[in-house]
């Protein structure tokens, strides 16, 4: 690892952890796993008003060393139930892919998450299942507590 | 000068007539002799229009003396003094004669000296002097005799025996000419105008001595004879410079020419450990003692190192003397507080701004690894421009004065307790100016360590939106309350809120004062909207902080203020309810100790509202009165009141930790259950600000579970749900 970026990258996330801490917005929330910053783990709620509502869901944020020029890889650890996201817990959310941008950051991420938990894009599912199921909520929401509880797919 | 040498220059032409004439002839004694004797009979024609029997009478037994002792080897001590005497005497007049022609000639030359280019490398060639005409004319005659006296010292080799003695009479003459007039004169170029001085009087004189011209074997003891006076003159210099250094430094920026002076001083005679020792001994016995106040010492060290800065840019010379400062610096307790009110005072401005744009090096910084102590040579005093590790490091004043510390955390912490006061004490949300203090701060000590403080002052530059919004947003009719009238309908909100982020500022002192309920009414209406503009946030007031203006009217005078504290004009509310009051009846109803309640009364006896009737009972005056002002009341209460701060601030170690609560939840949030190693190592990893003992953590975490907020089983944190 060249170590000025090693340095940079560490700078922007201590920040972005600062950022975050003070923002202090209520069902999102991400802490860096270990010594090292380039990994997190991040909890989302579901939000109100969704068949996720009451649930939380864990998420592991991979940082890479040119961070904030590439994109973090972030997948779900607790498995979910959700159009856009396979069962290995890879998701598609094109701000991650192609539309990502450097003024992204943690706190962005988590808060577009959360959201897509509400508002999936059935047009580019991953789990073609759960994108047929969509629209039908009360099937949909007993798969999404059913996978959530069990933690199996 | 040019009438000067003009009778210098009719000497040498004699001269050189005569030694035209005996060119041929082999110097001796006898031949010299001869023309000695020429030259005085020429003199003695002279002097006979002007000079008085009794020099002549003098004239001749020195020339007696000096046949005498010329011919035989063997030399009487009494003629020996004679002529010492005789000697002082006409030094002594040609000093007067000197003296009084020096101030006028200073005069003259003032203007002159000052427009001039007057930088470190003076070239004193440059400065000619331009001899007033009077003195001149004056002194020509009195020169020429001397001349006449002197070339007969030097027909029997005299001058080489009683060199000494004579420059032993120049030395002292020059000495009592630069300690007269230069003395305690910091705010002009002294040197330069010695040495002119030196040029027009002392250098003719010298030549009427040796005559270079007229013996061109005295040439050589000639130039090196001047430049020994031309040292000493130098010597002197830095020697009264030195003795007054202290003064100097005291008198900084007035005194910037005399350390020019000295810096030019120095180069010339390289007595620079001279000047460090004087230097340390003086601020020693000055300045270091329990009778000075700390900013004094902290505007002495500041100057300090603006001078050393002019003698010596490299910073080794400061180094050299500062240490003994630093050292006693660190002792004092509010140093700190010192530094930091003069940093960030506004008269202060340039020092902020002083930050050089490249190379922030404080000096000790740059540490003199290639200049070890013991090898330290004056010469470094004239560095080599080409040195390119000293070269364009300037000394930067605050850097070098937070170098008295070991850390800058002491310094963050300072500057963020007085930023926190700065904005409570703001009137408006105006903050130009501490963001400006806040963008140079963090140009010198990086974002990182400065994050509390721009919280700090985005809370105020939001609180003035939110203030605005919530002022525009309120309409009384939504939130009707029943005690209003009509009138206050349209009224805006009677106050203005600082919505400051909890954790995130100084710890404050825990304080149980409360609105009295008029203004607690408003304060809900104000919460509540703010409520719905940030739905996740709440607001606590704290009532005692804040400034309140107030119209008071009494039956006879209407008096307004402004800048009252909360608690003066809540007990002047409370005066409303009732007109007389008991001292601890007052205090259990705002629920504030005797002594801040008193301390408020107090204010009010001042202002002529309030009357002490019996003690501890006070009442207001309708009606004004000659009111005794007590002082001695007032300093008592201020005793008690600082008491009482000493003691509220103990509980403010764990409130400081409160601000890594976040960090805590969030972290046991997402990676689960946590042993207090890990939590610290993580504080540590990701907070550079987090300096806590893994103790202080634990007695946190313990009044975290306290609060219900952690559970603890075997040694594993979790969040109670």
């Amino acid at each position: 690892m060249n170590t000025t970026e090693g340095l940079n990258v560490t700078k922007r996330l201590q920040n972005e952890l600062m950022q975050l801490m003070m923002a202090g917005i209520p069902g999102v929330s991400a802490f860096p796993e270990s010594d090292n910053l380039l990994s997190w783990v991040g909890t989302i709620e579901g939000a109100p008003g969704t068949v996720y509502h009451g649930l939380s869901y864990k998420l592991s944020l991979k940082f890479p060393v040119n961070y904030p020029y590439t994109a973090p890889t972030i997948k779900f650890t607790t498995p979910c139930f959700h159009p856009n996201v396979d069962t290995e817990g890879n998701i598609c959310l094109d701000i991650l892919k192609d539309k990502w941008s450097a003024v992204y950051n943690v706190q962005t991420i988590l808060l577009s998450l959360q959201s897509l938990l509400g508002e999936p894009n059935n047009d580019s599912p991953l789990n073609t299942y759960a994108a047929q199921m969509w629209n039908k909520p009360e099937e949909f929401k007993k798969q999404v507590i059913k996978i959530h509880n069990t933690g199996q797919f | 000068m040019s009438k000067d040498s003009l009778i210098i220059d009719t000497e040498k032409e004699k001269g050189r007539d005569k030694d035209k004439d005996k060119d041929d002839i082999s110097m001796n004694e006898s031949i010299e002799d001869q023309n000695m004797d020429e030259d005085e009979n020429e003199g003695n024609e002279d002097n006979k229009k002007n000079e008085d029997e009794n020099e002549d009478i003098e004239m001749k037994d020195s020339n007696e003396n000096s046949s005498d002792s010329s011919n035989s080897e063997s030399e009487s001590s009494d003629d020996n003094d004679d002529y010492i005497k005789e000697k002082d005497n006409e030094d002594n007049n040609s000093n007067s004669d000197d003296d009084s022609s020096i101030s006028s000639e200073k005069e003259n030359e003032k203007d002159k000296l000052i427009s001039d280019d007057y930088d470190s490398d003076m070239d004193e060639d440059k400065y000619e002097t331009i001899a007033d005409d009077d003195y001149v004319m004056g002194t020509k005659e009195f020169l020429k005799q001397f001349a006449i006296n002197s070339s007969n010292i030097i027909s029997d080799h005299f001058l080489y025996r009683y060199e000494a003695i004579i420059s032993n009479v120049i030395y002292r003459h020059i000495k009592h000419v630069i300690l007269k007039h230069n003395r305690g004169v910091f705010n002009q170029p002294c040197l330069v105008k010695s040495l002119a001085w030196y040029k027009c009087a002392l250098i003719p004189f010298q030549k009427i001595i040796w005559q270079p011209n007229l013996y061109p074997e005295n040439e050589k003891s000639f130039i090196s004879w001047n430049a020994r006076i031309r040292y000493y003159i130098y010597k002197t210099y830095f020697d009264i410079r030195t003795s007054e250094l202290f003064d100097i430094i005291v008198e900084y920026p007035d005194s910037k020419w005399s350390l020019i002076d000295l810096k030019i001083s120095i180069k010339k005679t390289g007595l620079i450990k001279e000047l460090i020792s004087s230097l340390n001994e003086s601020i020693k016995k000055r300045l270091l003692h329990q009778g000075a106040k700390t900013s004094d010492i902290v505007h002495q060290y500041i100057s300090l190192i603006k001078c050393m800065q002019i003698l010596d840019s490299s910073g080794l010379l400061l180094e050299q003397v500062s240490d003994p400062i630093k050292k006693y610096l660190r002792y004092r307790e509010d140093t700190i507080k010192c530094i930091v009110q003069i940093i960030a005072d506004d008269n202060n401005e340039n020092l902020l701004e002083s930050i050089p744009k490249q190379d922030i090096i404080a000096f000790d910084e740059m540490n003199l690894n290639n200049y070890n102590n013991d090898n330290w040579m004056p010469e470094l005093l004239e560095i080599d421009p080409a040195n390119e590790v000293v070269k364009k490091k300037s000394v930067d004043i605050i850097s070098t004065l937070l170098n008295i510390y070991d850390s800058k955390d002491v310094f963050i912490k300072e500057f963020q307790e007085l930023l926190a006061n700065r904005l409570l004490a703001l009137k408006s949300y105006e903050l130009k100016r501490e963001l400006r203090n806040l963008e140079l701060l963090k140009l010198r000590f990086g974002e990182n360590n400065l994050q509390l403080c721009e919280v700090m002052i985005k809370d105020i530059s939001s609180s003035r939106r939110i203030d605005y919004n919530i002022h525009t947003e309120t309409n009384f009719d939504d939130n009707s309350n029943n005690n209003k009238n009509e009138k206050d309908n349209n009224k805006e909100l009677p106050f203005h809120a600082k919505i400051l982020s909890h954790l995130f500022w100084p710890p404050f002192k825990p304080n149980n004062l409360k609105f009295p309920k008029e203004i607690q009414e408003y304060a809900d209406i104000y919460s509540k909207q703010y409520t719905t503009l940030k739905p996740s946030r709440k607001l606590q007031w704290l009532p005692y902080l804040g400034y309140v203006s107030l119209t008071v009217e009494l039956e006879d005078r209407t008096l307004t203020f402004n800048d009252l504290t909360p608690i003066q004009a809540i007990i002047l509310y409370h005066f409303q309810e009732k007109d007389q009051w008991e001292l601890n009846e007052l205090s259990n109803k705002l629920e504030v100790t005797p002594a801040v309640v008193k301390h408020g009364i107090v204010f009010w006896m001042n202002k002529g509202i309030m009357k002490e009737i019996t003690k501890d009972v006070y009442k207001i005056l309708e009606k004004e009165e000659d009111v005794m002002i007590e002082d001695e009341i007032h300093n008592t209460v201020e005793d008690a009141e600082d008491n009482i701060e000493e003691q509220s601030s103990k509980g403010q170690d764990t409130d400081q930790m409160r601000i890594y609560w976040t960090f805590i939840s969030n972290m046991i949030t997402n990676l689960g259950g946590m042993t207090i190693e890990r939590i610290h190592q993580m504080l540590q990893v990701c907070l550079p600000n987090y300096k806590s003992q893994i103790e202080q953590l634990r007695s946190f975490l313990e009044l975290m579970i306290h609060e219900n907020k952690l559970d603890l089983n075997d040694d594993v944190y979790t969040i109670k749900k």
